[in-house]
């Protein structure tokens, strides 16, 4: 059986109907020089995109992401309010692709989250705020402080996520409860919001909540998340 | 926002699109900025629905080929001689390592235009044919066709390495 030049790449591109797949395979199998052929237009393909993925990792220029700040619609467009819209472009600039704009939604709904239960730290709310800092209280701090990822008490709202050395020094969490979910640094004595998501009541949100802040908690992360272990003697040692 | 959104998340694979048609970093984000400028004011053609990744590869090949016709450049590029001599004072593994790098945009620089965007919608960009075709508004058939030139030219520049 022989396979014009069109066919064989078409093979290596998935573009051949399951027949001609499998025909072509079982040629191979048996026809080194065929084999050979097929190896030849996969490996072009693999260079040629493995020499261009380095450039979806690389930080986007401000100049590019500048069009679309500029584009988005403000009412505010003094100088400040421009260089302001840059730096926060800036700031989610990401390698990530994807894990920029989860780093977005995560920021923003910081806002909305706080303004849901207010700041006045009633006594189901989740949080409370301390000078500047918006910290966990109540069953948030509670979860924060002394639960494990592996093991959800039933009586616990939160379930908790990653736990990893942030950049900074601190120990940080990612939390996911049925009204929020988020990220706390440990502070002194505190768990402070670093980022907070509505949690969602359906599924899919909470998935797409749980992606994004996986992505701010990638970004964050000085090293790997920390294993069963080690998150076992962090909690020991008082997430020092 | 959620335009601006969408545009800032394809800008990584834009990015990469851009690079591979003309090879030059400052000149792939200059066309990244015009395409990014012309979607902005044509957003209103943009149908919601319809993939809008396609639609700014649409219209950043379309700018790249106004831009090369428009400076009337030639199509390849001019001085792989001074390329050559400037890496020659370098140390023998760095210089390994660029000459590959330089191979493949080499290579694809080399390419006639409408090669170089059927390669790179494929094989880089991992179009079907359908969807590139489409993109490129030609028949299937053409783009194979070209599909074959091109890479059979690739392989004769980039030979064994490849």
């Amino acid at each position: 059986m022989t396979f014009d030049k069109a066919t064989i790449m078409a093979y290596v591109d998935g573009e051949c109907d399951a027949v001609t797949v499998k025909r072509i395979e079982k040629a191979v199998a048996a026809d080194p020089v065929l084999a050979e052929r097929v190896g030849r237009e996969r490996a072009l393909r693999d260079k040629l995109a493995a020499h261009y993925a380095p450039v979806t990792i690389e930080e986007i220029p401000d100049r590019l992401t500048a069009v679309l700040t500029a584009a988005s619609p403000s009412v505010d467009s003094s100088f400040s309010a421009r260089k302001a819209d840059q730096q926060h472009a800036k700031r989610l600039r990401s390698r990530f692709g994807i894990a920029q704009w989860g780093a977005m939604a995560a920021t923003l709904a910081l806002g909305v989250v706080i303004g849901q239960y207010g700041l006045g730290g009633g006594s189901n709310s989740p949080f409370v705020q301390e000078g500047d800092a918006l910290v966990a209280s109540g069953s948030l701090d509670k979860a924060l402080e002394k639960q494990l990822a592996s093991a959800k008490p039933d009586d616990s709202d939160f379930r908790i996520g990653l736990t990893f050395r942030a950049k900074s020094g601190a120990i940080c969490r990612s939390f996911a409860g049925a009204a929020v979910s988020g990220i706390g640094c440990r502070d002194g004595q505190h768990w402070q919001m670093v980022s907070t998501l509505p949690g969602g009541v359906q599924s899919d949100y909470r998935q797409a909540s749980s992606g994004a802040l996986n992505a701010v908690a990638a970004e964050m992360m000085a090293d790997a998340p920390m294993d069963a272990d080690a998150e076992r003697k962090s909690l020991e040692s008082g997430w020092k | 926002m959620a335009f601006e959104q969408d545009l800032l998340e394809l800008l990584p694979r834009l990015r990469r699109f851009a690079r591979s048609l003309t090879r030059d970093i400052n000149d792939a984000d200059d066309l990244c900025q015009m395409a990014l400028e012309r979607a902005l004011n044509k957003r209103d053609q943009w149908q919601a629905g319809t993939r809008l990744d396609s639609w700014m590869y649409r219209i950043t090949r379309n700018i790249w080929i106004d831009t090369v016709r428009a400076a009337g450049r030639r199509e390849h590029v001019a001085n792989d001689d001074d390329a050559m001599a400037n890496v020659a004072g370098d140390d023998h593994q760095r210089m390994e390592s660029r000459m590959e790098l330089r191979d493949v945009d080499r290579a694809m620089d080399r390419l006639p235009l409408e090669q170089r965007e059927a390669v790179s919608l494929v094989l880089v960009e991992g179009f079907a044919y359908k969807e590139a075709a489409a993109l490129l508004d030609i028949p299937i058939g053409t783009l194979t066709s070209r599909l074959v030139r091109g890479r059979e030219a690739l392989q004769r520049e980039l030979g064994e390495a490849a």
